[in-house]
């Protein structure tokens, strides 16, 4: 066997499991796109074209469903308003559609508002369209100043 | 048996009189003092928090120390759409803030009663308006009851600043005076 030959075989016999790799992290990706679990805790935030910050939620651990939607478990999301004003939101378990920028769930949510709470069964959250809905059996209990009459029906 | 009296002014400020006159003796001042809660039920909800306005679907309950609201549908807004600068409202006059609202309104089968449910107040539409003070009640026609009395028009004006009510157009106010109140009357 020529020396030429003889390097050639090396060099192919080097190559070999190196292209074997490639293709399996190739594989690999492939599997964490189809499933990424996150085990320690998930942020996602929006923010616009101006850079302010719109909405941010977190959550203890998260699973893809498909490509667009997450679904997140002990979901604690912040609505922040034009005037800096926050809506927190809480749900044991939401699903979020990064496309849509939808956050969805048929489990009981609570919102927090700056004199109140929200609370209901069920919930649809658009934040391109910034509004929310609460499916069902809505209660919401708020303080008002007695200084603030309210409707002060007679006795 | 009772004794039917009933009259048709055509006055509305007649019948502002003779309510002031009726309920002058009440409590109609709430402590002024600490917050008191509000507890708001309902079917459904939607919130725009852009626009600040909260929609509640479907058997609507508002208690307050002072009373119960219900109603089929409500709408409530926040901040002063008037104002020509948004940035000149609050930054609590969001829909984040649910005690910040600047008007009510309550459609479909409003009734409002005081706690010991002495007076009901009946319409199809209610418009708290909180610029104004003021509770603007229409459709039914509107009619305010104690027990079988009732006051009612074809709008009733209650202002919660001054404590009167205005009806108007066509007031119509019915008494009904039982056997041994009217006994004493009379005496």
């Amino acid at each position: 066997m020529k020396l030429s030959q003889i390097i050639i075989s090396v060099i192919i016999i080097f190559l070999i499991p190196i292209y074997a790799e490639a293709e399996t992290d190739e594989k690999k990706d492939e599997d964490i796109i189809d499933a990424i679990s996150v085990k320690r805790g998930i942020t996602v935030t929006e923010i616009e074209e101006s850079g302010k910050e719109i909405f941010e939620f977190t959550g203890s651990h998260a699973e893809s469903v498909s490509e667009d939607l997450l679904r997140v478990h002990n979901v604690r999301a912040t609505i922040i308003q034009s005037d800096g004003s926050e809506i927190i939101i809480m749900t044991e378990l939401a699903y979020y559609n990064r496309n849509k920028r939808e956050l969805t769930t048929d489990k009981y949510v609570e919102i927090i508002s700056g004199d109140g709470v929200m609370t209901g069964i069920g919930m649809y959250l658009n934040t391109e369209k910034k509004m929310f809905r609460l499916l069902k059996d809505v209660q919401i209990d708020s303080l008002r100043k007695t200084d603030d009459l309210g409707l002060n029906l007679p006795e | 048996m009772k004794t039917l009296m009933k009259m048709t002014c055509k006055s509305s400020i007649l019948i502002t009189i003779c309510w002031i006159a009726v309920f002058s003796s009440m409590n109609l001042f709430a402590e002024k003092t600490n917050s008191v809660p509000t507890r708001i039920n309902a079917d459904k909800l939607e919130c725009d928090y852009e626009e600040n306005i909260v929609y509640l679907r479907g058997s609507v309950v508002v208690r307050d120390t002072k009373g119960i609201l219900k109603a089929d549908n409500a709408t409530i807004y926040f901040g002063d759409k008037d104002s020509k600068n948004k940035k000149e409202s609050s930054s609590l006059d969001t829909a984040s803030n649910v005690g910040s609202f600047s008007r009510v309104v309550a459609v479909g089968n409003v009734r409002m009663s005081s706690n010991n449910k002495a007076i009901v107040v009946i319409s199809e539409k209610a418009v708290w308006n909180k610029k104004e003070n003021k509770i603007t009640l229409t459709g039914g026609p509107p009619m305010v009851k104690r027990g079988s009395s009732y006051i009612k028009a074809e709008r009733i004006i209650y202002d919660l600043t001054t404590q009167k009510c205005d009806f108007y157009p066509s007031p119509e106010i019915v008494f009904v005076v039982q056997d041994d109140e009217k006994t004493k009357l009379f005496e």
